[in-house]
């Protein structure tokens, strides 16, 4: 007699700086953990294969898709998600000049959008056009044609490092 | 879609995942899930189990031996690699190949290794390693042994490698100089094409030429006429196109959705053309 594999996993990770804990299916993608056991719903599920970069959330500080990794993957480490960019009503700059240079419509990918580009504004806190561009590739956005995302981003950059 | 149910163990050494691979002959490793995830997730890959070595300690890292051979552990990112400081200073041009790699938020989890044995022939790591002249290094719990880059791409997303057996390092050789080229529709999408060609990196003709193709083929593959074509010549524009209309002739193109066959050799033959040029412009 073969025992049956689990094919549950006990995950604990730290979501914007608090501690969520569950028992899951291992099949359990990270987005779908953070959107039903952490009840954060700004991670959207799109494509579900990667492409349209709207689960996107920083694990350990890296921008990561959060449907091509199982929660199971994520045991242990730290993730942030766009909940976590503002403070309480607050925006954060990066949020703000977001709204103020219309670079969004639906929502639906923005909030993969903004930790891509936290992301890179971490690592490059001026970034070029071009990589910002770059970075924005990973993400598709149906509504605005991308251009006011664009220069949202660049509005951010131009107020400094600090995002707050 | 959400995957098929799945057994999930972390491995703590390259000898407790050969342990795992051995006792489930449908297991299946996973590191940065980069590529096996969304195939997981599209239902084309069912593994009972998923092995789990991103923990594994002594498969990071990447360091140039003493005779310059770049070693890139199995677990580095594409990320890793596109921003190291020996990469940039032992294999030039290499940083900018693979940042025709999927999207910065793909290549900060995807892994050489990974991308190596999932032999995707649209991929740049197998074109990379094969135009490199590179190798792989491979354990079981029993054996350690090298595959050349030569021998490692058998087939349609099938390697050398056996089923028990866990790729650790990459090792790419020193003193050469690279040529790469792809086209995407868009970018961050597989290439319809790609091509890379190495030489030795000394000044007149070009030594040891060779000439990797992907994309538009079914398995990464070289193209030997073309570099013939080129082998001890001087990279001009008339060797050049003699080792585009080679390859053209020698490779099995394949056409589809995204391509045409007259549009794959077109694309395919114009790739060569430049990769060619490039080396020999720096000669």
């Amino acid at each position: 007699m073969i025992a049956m594999p689990s094919h549950t996993a006990t995950v604990a990770m730290e979501v914007n700086d608090t501690t969520v804990a569950a028992a899951v299916e291992t099949r359990t993608s990270l987005a779908e953990f953070l959107r039903v056991q952490a009840g954060l719903t700004g991670t959207k599920l799109g494509c579900e294969h990667g492409v349209c970069g709207a689960c996107t959330v920083l694990v350990d500080d890296e921008p990561t898709r959060g449907c091509l990794v199982f929660a199971a993957q994520v045991d242990g480490k730290k993730v942030r998600t766009v909940e976590g960019l503002a403070d309480g009503r607050a925006l954060n700059r990066l949020q703000q000049a977001f709204h103020e240079n219309f670079g969004l419509q639906c929502g639906f990918c923005t909030g993969g959008i903004l930790m891509s580009m936290t992301s890179l504004m971490e690592k490059e806190p001026n970034p070029s056009r071009e990589q910002i561009v770059e970075w924005l590739s990973g993400h598709l956005c149906r509504c605005t044609g991308y251009e006011t995302i664009i220069n949202a981003v660049l509005a951010a950059v131009a107020g400094g490092e600090d995002l707050r | 879609m959400k995957s098929a149910p799945f057994a999930y163990a972390r491995a703590h050494s390259v000898e407790e995942a050969c342990a795992m691979l051995e006792s489930d002959e449908d297991a299946k490793i996973v590191a940065g899930g980069q590529s096996l995830v969304p195939m997981m997730n599209l239902r084309l890959a069912y593994p009972s189990r998923l092995v789990d070595v991103s923990a594994i300690p002594g498969l990071s890292g990447i360091e140039s031996g003493s005779d310059g051979t770049l070693r890139i552990g199995a677990l580095v990112t594409h990320a890793q690699v596109e921003h190291s400081s020996t990469v940039a200073e032992v294999a030039p041009g290499l940083q900018e190949a693979v940042q025709h790699i999927a999207h910065p938020q793909i290549r900060s989890r995807g892994t050489i290794g990974g991308s190596l044995c999932h032999a995707d022939a649209a991929a740049e790591w197998p074109v990379l390693l094969l135009a490199y002249g590179g190798s792989v290094t491979v354990q079981d719990r029993s054996a350690t042994r090298v595959i050349l880059a030569d021998d490692l791409f058998q087939g349609v997303f099938a390697t050398a490698l056996r089923p028990t057996e866990l790729l650790t390092r990459v090792d790419l050789p020193a003193g050469r100089r690279l040529a790469f080229r792809e086209i995407e529709r868009r970018m961050g999408d597989y290439g319809l094409a790609l091509v890379a060609a190495t030489c030795d990196d000394i000044e007149g003709p070009l030594q040891n030429v060779r000439i990797a193709v992907g994309g538009a083929v079914g398995v990464t593959v070289r193209a030997s006429a073309a570099e013939a074509a080129v082998e001890g010549k001087r990279g001009d524009p008339a060797v050049a196109s003699e080792a585009a209309e080679a390859a053209v002739r020698e490779l099995r193109i394949i056409g589809d959705a995204n391509g045409s066959l007259a549009y794959r050799r077109h694309i395919v033959h114009g790739l060569v053309e430049q990769v060619v040029l490039t080396l020999g412009a720096a000669q």
